[in-house]
């Protein structure tokens, strides 16, 4: 497998998502990822963006169907070369975990430089001596982006990345992601919060996974347009 | 403190126990005498040194060290504090791998008890992996190990009552637990798995590390869960399994020894944690076999178990009092 450092496409084909004994979640569907940008996935609650976000990273199989990483089967990619391809954040920061942030962040071998880049463009510099556990929900989180950054991936995968913050930290994620974003990586972030969204040309493809099935449009509309399809 | 001087300070506790393991007893020995004799031990000396005190801290350090690694990788594995060899049920499945060879009178040897022991353990643990992942919440694991347990006990209760006097006898003197059993080739065997095991799973100590901020995003950042997850049932269920065949099913030392080491270490990445829970689990195991040779100067001593209890019991409260495990 050859991956680029510009994000490679991701298809998905026939795909049906759910877990094993349990009703799937979707009728199949078939969509396209494509190039750097955010790529916002929406939908009700339950619609199953957060199994489509895990699903698209290779962290769980389909149920039926295949998804495409450039030429490549996901199924038949290693779990190693899998890491290299694309990176993943979940909507809640880890809640046992005692390692130490400069730990975590070792994790991915970064140079020292890259490293502190990256912290200074999350805004988690002061805090590479604290426990992950001691930090709140909001600095974890920027902490667990940074960890994903550090992965350095063409493609980073993003779970409901604010779901459990509050406003400000809501604001200023939202602002991590957009900068990220212009610097050339591909985001697929599912997510209910999108009005931030609204309007700024960094978002480069708008879907949703409704009841009528897979839709996908260029742009984010008028959120009361949009919120009418699902 | 350092990781590396707490662990050179517990490896000078292990050296100084272990001393004076060797030189005290009912009997008092000669050193030197019993060295000098060590490629044919006929004197008394060398007897006692040999083959009851040189064995019984060997079977110590390995059983310490070993439970106390099952414990550690067990409670990274489940997220959860409260794992253990003995809390989910692993001791009890070696239990009654043993139960069954030795309650049905089948006199199959060492090696027959310890390979059903581990086949017990094992299946235990392959068990709890499998309906693991329905589960939500930490207490839900523990008490399916609990009920899981408690089958298994019935099981075994239903073998005593059927089983003859003397198998009954040599069972419930096994059930209670103890250092002082095995014979030195055996007593060393252990110390050599537990070295290897230990090992082999410190080459892991970054997807250990990884496996702490989630399962989901451990496998993200390119760990193998399926190796990781054979990794630990392999060294979990063959430790756990040779010591409960040797030992017995022995309490407390595979959940709170982690726990302990967290108490007396900020340390939390595995690099660490391994070494200084290998090294604390010899050390508590040679300090709780205090409790059980000192009252017995003059004859019988405290079953290993019981230490064991009196002293893990309140461990385990003290750790659900700490509102964070990990803190």
């Amino acid at each position: 497998m050859s991956l680029n450092a510009t994000p490679f496409s991701i298809e998905m084909e026939e795909l049906v998502i759910g877990y094993r004994n349990a009703p799937p979640l979707n009728s199949p569907f078939s969509g396209r990822f494509e190039g750097a940008g955010i790529h916002l996935v929406a939908g009700r609650n339950g619609s199953g963006k957060s199994t489509l976000i895990r699903t698209l990273a290779g962290l769980q199989p389909p149920v039926s169907g295949s998804i495409l990483w450039g030429e490549d089967d996901l199924s038949q990619i290693a779990s190693n070369e899998r890491g290299e391809g694309m990176a993943f954040m979940a909507s809640t920061p880890p809640r046992t975990s005692g390692l130490r942030v400069e730990e975590v962040l070792e994790l991915m071998q970064p140079s020292l430089e890259f490293r502190d880049r990256t912290l200074q463009q999350v805004g988690a510099q002061e805090w590479l001596d604290r426990r992950l556990s001691s930090l709140s929900d909001g600095q974890a989180q920027r902490v667990m982006l940074a960890r994903a950054l550090l992965q350095n991936t063409p493609w980073i995968a993003l779970d409901e990345p604010t779901a459990f913050l509050d406003a400000p930290s809501r604001t200023a994620m939202w602002k991590t992601l957009l900068q990220l974003s212009e610097s050339g990586v591909g985001l697929i972030l599912a997510s209910h919060d999108f009005r931030f969204l609204e309007g700024k040309t960094a978002l480069s493809s708008v879907h949703a996974i409704a009841s009528s099935g897979w839709l996908s449009l260029d742009r984010l509309g008028q959120a009361s347009d949009w919120e009418s399809c699902f | 403190m350092t990781a590396k001087q707490l662990c050179m300070a517990i490896g000078v506790g292990i050296l100084i126990q272990g001393a004076l393991h060797l030189a005290w007893g009912p009997i008092s020995i000669q050193w030197l005498n019993a060295l000098s004799t060590w490629s044919n031990p006929s004197t008394t000396d060398s007897l006692v040194f040999f083959h009851v005190r040189l064995p019984r801290v060997l079977t110590a350090m390995a059983a310490g060290s070993g439970l106390a690694l099952s414990g550690l990788l067990l409670q990274t594995w489940f997220h959860n504090p409260l794992a253990g060899p003995s809390v989910l049920g692993i001791s009890a499945g070696s239990s009654l791998g043993v139960a069954v060879i030795i309650l049905t009178g089948l006199t199959w040897g060492w090696w027959g008890v310890t390979t059903a022991a581990v086949g017990g353990g094992m299946l235990t643990l392959l068990l709890i992996l499998a309906v693991s992942r329905r589960f939500h919440g930490s207490a839900t694991l523990l008490i399916f190990g609990l009920m899981l347990s408690y089958v298994v006990g019935a099981v075994v209760t239903v073998l005593q009552a059927e089983a003859a006097q003397d198998a009954l006898q040599q069972f419930v003197f096994w059930g209670m637990g103890t250092f002082g059993q095995a014979p030195l080739r055996i007593s060393g065997l252990m110390l050599l798995m537990v070295a290897i095991a230990g090992r082999m799973i410190f080459l892991r100590s970054r997807d250990l590390d990884a496996w702490t901020l989630g399962s989901i995003t451990a496998q993200s950042m390119g760990v193998d869960a399926k190796k990781l997850k054979y990794s630990v049932i392999g060294i979990t269920g063959v430790l756990a399994g040779i010591i409960t065949a040797v030992c017995g099913p022995v309490a407390f030392l595979g959940l709170a020894t982690p726990h302990l080491v967290r108490l007396v270490s900020d340390e939390r990445s595995h690099r660490r944690l391994i070494p200084l829970t290998i090294l604390m689990g010899a050390f508590i195991a040679l300090l709780a076999d205090w409790g059980v040779r000192a009252p017995g100067i003059d004859g019988g001593g405290w079953p290993l178990n019981a230490v064991l209890s009196l002293l893990g019991g309140p461990m385990v409260v003290w750790v659900l009092l700490r509102k964070t495990w990990n803190a």
